[in-house]
């Protein structure tokens, strides 16, 4: 049996935030040694413009194309605007598995899990719990 | 539990990075204060670093040591940082045993070991031991079993050789073996050799410019030490074939690589653009972090015929022969197209450029020209290439997976078992996700991280055979 997910809506809002935080302290410095030149101002204008183009217009559109796949034993994972990439993960190829809470998503109830392979990692963005608990005792079931 | 020490020659390994920055200058400059029976202050410091480099590398080759016993292999190193590795005998995939002329002399063996875990690409263990106890740790690991030996013709190894070279290559090994000859010597040996290539040039100065002229000889010069290097690395070709593979070759500077049969990864059949015109192919085995990619791959067999080297990869490896639909890009028009238009794009490129340059800047007429044939050439070898992917490359899924494609200037063909797949992944564009294709992917499980990639699969029947063979797997 195919199910197919989608992610939380709590994820995009969580990258919203993550990603607002993490741009507000080069955007900061920039205005601030605008003082010293006009070039930084500038530097520091694109750069809003740019994190507020990826937080409004390409995370939504990033999570909406995201979607995952689970059966009894693989998982699929899509992801991706204009190149989309399309992982295919038994779950015998699995070595271990990390499951990863941040503050603001445990308060939301949502988990990041990460899927060791042979070579690299999978990684599957915040889901609920009681989801992602469910996920991981299927693929240690299986490995 | 038996223990080696490393050989002495450890020492220079260790010095080597050192060598011409600090040893050799500092003994050049003992050499003239000694003549003048003078030390000047200035060397003290220089001095003081070369002894203490001397005495740190004394004491890493004293602190070496390779141990083994039924189950395990020791590797120990480090004098002030003690690092001891223990290595299960089954997590050995494949070693490697050389011997420049200096080892040679003083019994030494250069002895690299590759397993599983580690970084990508690079070897995990390298010593240098004495031949006697190396012999003994070849039988402890690998066994006693006698396999018999092929010795492939002289001729094979001369073609192999030439389809491996590249001036780029050749100008790699000789321009650092030039400049550093020149300063050990105090010579400026790299501009002697410039100003004789210009001077056998004058004779054709007449009909190309002496840049082209000098250009043309440096290339060929380049190709030549390439040549001569891959013939010498390739000389003296042996291999031996049983539940262990051994090849080994090599004039002065001779090497041994030791896989064990069922721990290779994948076999590939190569072709280069020469063998390609002969006919003929290379296979070459991926074991460990010994991959496809590293120039120092083994190339198992000099080249054959493809029916002979697929029956010799599916002897030797037990790869059986791929049972399955082969997967290929759809044979329409519209695919066709999305290959032809990268080499369509540079050949308009390059035509554009041509008659700019001759248009805008009559004096180097000839030098478009003689920049055009060669780009054109290159254009033509690469389209070549693209036809090559639209009409062959693909897919096999079954116990062996064969996969053919095309990377740089070479076509491969892999072989490799289903188990051996690691990573699998596919990539549509905007324009593949309108053609219903996709860009497919595996990684295989090994060191050297092999990737197969293969170019706009029909994604729903990618997807349906990908599933029948999780399936079965």
């Amino acid at each position: 049996m195919i199910r197919e997910s989608r992610l939380p809506r709590k994820a995009l809002w969580l990258w919203q935030i993550r990603l607002g935080g993490l741009a507000l302290f080069p955007i900061t410095a920039f205005f601030i040694l605008g003082r010293i030149s006009l070039w930084f101002h500038a530097v520091g204008l694109f750069l809003t413009v740019a994190a507020l183009w990826v937080i409004f217009f390409y995370l939504p559109r990033y999570f909406a194309a995201f979607r995952f796949e689970q059966t009894a034993d693989r998982l699929l994972v899509r992801r991706g605007v204009w190149f989309r990439r399309t992982d295919l993960l038994p779950h015998l190829r699995v070595v271990y598995t990390v499951s990863l809470v941040s503050p603001l998503a445990r308060r939301w109830g949502l988990c990041a899990l990460s899927f060791k392979l042979v070579r690299g990692w999978l990684i599957l963005p915040e889901i609920a719990v009681a989801q992602a608990e469910k996920l991981l005792a299927e693929v240690r079931n299986e490995s | 539990m038996n223990h080696n020490k490393s050989h002495p020659l450890t020492v220079f390994r260790t010095l080597k990075p050192l060598l011409f920055v600090l040893l050799v200058p500092v003994a050049q400059q003992i050499f003239r204060d000694l003549a003048h029976r003078t030390v000047r202050p200035i060397w003290r410091t220089e001095l003081l670093l070369a002894a203490l480099a001397i005495v740190v590398a004394i004491l890493r080759w004293r602190a070496e040591a390779v141990e083994w016993d039924e189950r395990s292999v020791i590797f120990r190193r480090g004098f002030f940082f003690r690092q001891t590795a223990v290595v299960p005998r089954e997590k050995l995939v494949a070693a490697v045993f050389s011997q420049n002329p200096a080892d040679i002399l003083l019994g030494a063996v250069t002895l690299t070991f590759q397993t599983e875990g580690g970084r990508t690409r690079r070897s995990d263990f390298t010593y240098k031991l004495y031949q006697k106890d190396v012999k003994t740790l070849y039988l402890a690991v690998f066994g006693k079993e006698i396999h018999p030996i092929i010795a492939p013709k002289f001729q094979r190894c001369l073609w192999t050789a030439a389809a491996e070279s590249s001036a780029l290559t050749g100008w790699t090994v000789a321009v650092p073996v030039i400049r550093r000859a020149g300063k050990l010597f105090g010579v400026a040996l790299s501009q002697m050799l410039l100003w004789r290539l210009r001077s056998a040039t004058v004779r054709f100065q007449a009909y190309f410019p002496r840049a082209l002229n000098v250009l043309t000889l440096l290339l060929l010069a380049g190709y030549t030490v390439s040549f001569l290097v891959a013939l010498v690395r390739l000389a003296r070709f042996r291999l031996s074939q049983g539940q262990i593979i051994t090849i080994s070759a090599g004039l002065f500077i001779r090497r041994k690589v030791v896989a064990f049969r069922d721990l290779v990864s994948a076999v590939v059949l190569e072709q280069p653009p020469l063998l390609r015109a002969l006919r003929r192919f290379l296979p070459r085995i991926s074991a460990g972090a010994l991959g496809v990619a590293r120039r120092e791959t083994p190339s198992f067999f000099p080249m054959d015929s493809h029916a002979n080297a697929v029956r010799q990869t599916q002897s030797i490896f037990a790869f059986s022969p791929p049972d399955g639909i082969f997967l290929r890009p759809p044979q329409t028009r519209q695919i066709a197209r999305r290959f032809y238009r990268l080499p369509v794009i540079w050949l308009a490129v390059v035509l554009t450029a041509a008659v700019l340059a001759g248009e805008l800047l009559a004096f180097f007429n000839r030098f478009a020209v003689f920049l055009t044939l060669p780009l054109l050439v290159t254009v033509a070898y690469y389209g070549h290439l693209c036809r090559f992917n639209f009409r062959h490359g693909g897919i096999v899924f079954g116990k062996t997976v064969f996969a053919r494609n095309s990377r740089g200037r070479k076509t491969r063909e892999w072989y490799c078992s289903a188990q051996a797949v690691a990573n699998i992944y596919w990539r549509e564009t905007p324009r593949d996700r309108r053609d219903g294709t996709c860009n497919f992917r595996i990684t295989l499980n090994n060191r050297a991280a092999e990737n197969i990639l293969v170019r706009r699969l029909d994604r729903k029947i990618l997807r349906e055979h990908l599933e029948n063979w999780l399936h079965q797997e």
